[in-house]
């Protein structure tokens, strides 16, 4: 224990990784994240080095979110299940004319860098269904929506393990397991940037306070 | 028979760690008492996601502290065990000392 606490020694004047301690903020769950994050800023200054302010942020992230989706797995449930019923509201309202409007788009203005469609509508739609759910899971809202996007990608990895399959067989399918990839990161982005980059009212701000 | 839900060895450590501590428990020295004695690293995340369960269960109660600069204004959060704590660690060490009694395999540290 004493050696590993020595070989975690830094400079005890640095200040912590912003990066780090943003992370939590943002998508840290529950009641006592402040006091976490300050226990952290005082080991930090107590001569702990950044990885290990590092480590115990990204385990203090998945434990919160672990145990507020433990203990209120409810809750959470119905976020998933908001998300969803938003998705397929939105392709069933918006979707169609979203794909004839960049249609048109891509019509009128052929030096236009290729869109792909359905990731653009889709991105889209999961930008809206982030927004919601933390709009809507406002004392939850990490939760909600870290679930969610979990979900969203659970339902990908069929596909997913069938292209890599197919792509292992032949290398034409290459292309299609980039383009669907590309689609997860894009899906994760659109939620994480809905749930967490956009206002969602009053308690945005004071979400970990408000916990 | 009533369901009692005894503690689980972790949950028992940040007690124990509590009534040793006494008032100046909070999650630093909390995890660093708990580390002392199992000699490897602890996650400051684990102990608050205890401590709020165990909170749930009335088995601590938590106090805010004032704001330091030192932890970037942000305020400590002082846990104390409550009585049905005590209890309830009492209860268990019991439970498990029984079970540990007459195990042969569990005689002289050999095992």
């Amino acid at each position: 224990m004493r050696r590993l606490a020595l070989n975690e020694q830094r400079d005890p004047r640095g200040a912590p990784p912003p990066a780090a301690t943003w992370l939590l903020a943002r998508f840290g769950c529950g009641p006592a994240i402040e006091s976490l994050a300050g226990d952290l800023v005082e080991e930090f200054h107590h001569g702990r080095s950044r990885a290990w302010y590092w480590r115990q942020t990204l385990a203090g992230i998945a434990t919160s979110f672990a145990e507020d989706v433990i203990r209120h797995r409810l809750i959470v449930l119905q976020a998933i299940l908001t998300g969803w019923t938003a998705l397929f509201l939105f392709g069933w309202l918006l979707g169609d004319p979203m794909f004839e409007w960049l249609d048109t788009l891509a019509a009128a203005r052929p030096m236009m860098p290729r869109v792909y469609p359905p990731m653009v509508v889709g991105s889209v739609g999961y930008v809206m269904c982030g927004w919601m759910i933390a709009r809507l899971y406002r004392s939850h809202r990490a939760a909600a929506v870290i679930a969610f996007l979990a979900c969203a990608l659970v339902l990908q990895l069929p596909r997913l393990c069938d292209l890599v399959v197919d792509a292992l067989g032949h290398p034409r399918y290459l292309p299609y397991l980039s383009g669907h990839l590309a689609g997860m990161i894009l899906t994760i982005v659109s939620v994480l940037f809905g749930g967490f980059g956009l206002p969602c009212g009053r308690a945005s701000k004071k979400i970990v306070e408000a916990d | 028979m009533a369901r009692r839900d005894y503690l689980g060895s972790f949950e028992l450590m940040v007690l124990m760690a509590l009534i040793r501590l006494g008032d100046d428990a909070y999650g630093v020295p909390i995890a660093r008492e708990i580390e002392s004695h199992l000699d490897r690293e602890v996650a400051l995340g684990s102990v608050y996601a205890t401590l709020s369960r165990l909170e749930e269960r009335k088995l601590v109660t938590s106090e805010l502290g004032d704001p330091t600069p030192e932890r970037g204004g942000r305020a400590k959060r002082y846990f104390r065990i409550t009585a049905k704590g005590i209890r309830e660690a009492r209860d268990t060490q019991t439970v498990l000392v029984r079970l540990w009694r007459d195990v042969p395999q569990l005689k002289g540290g050999s095992a």
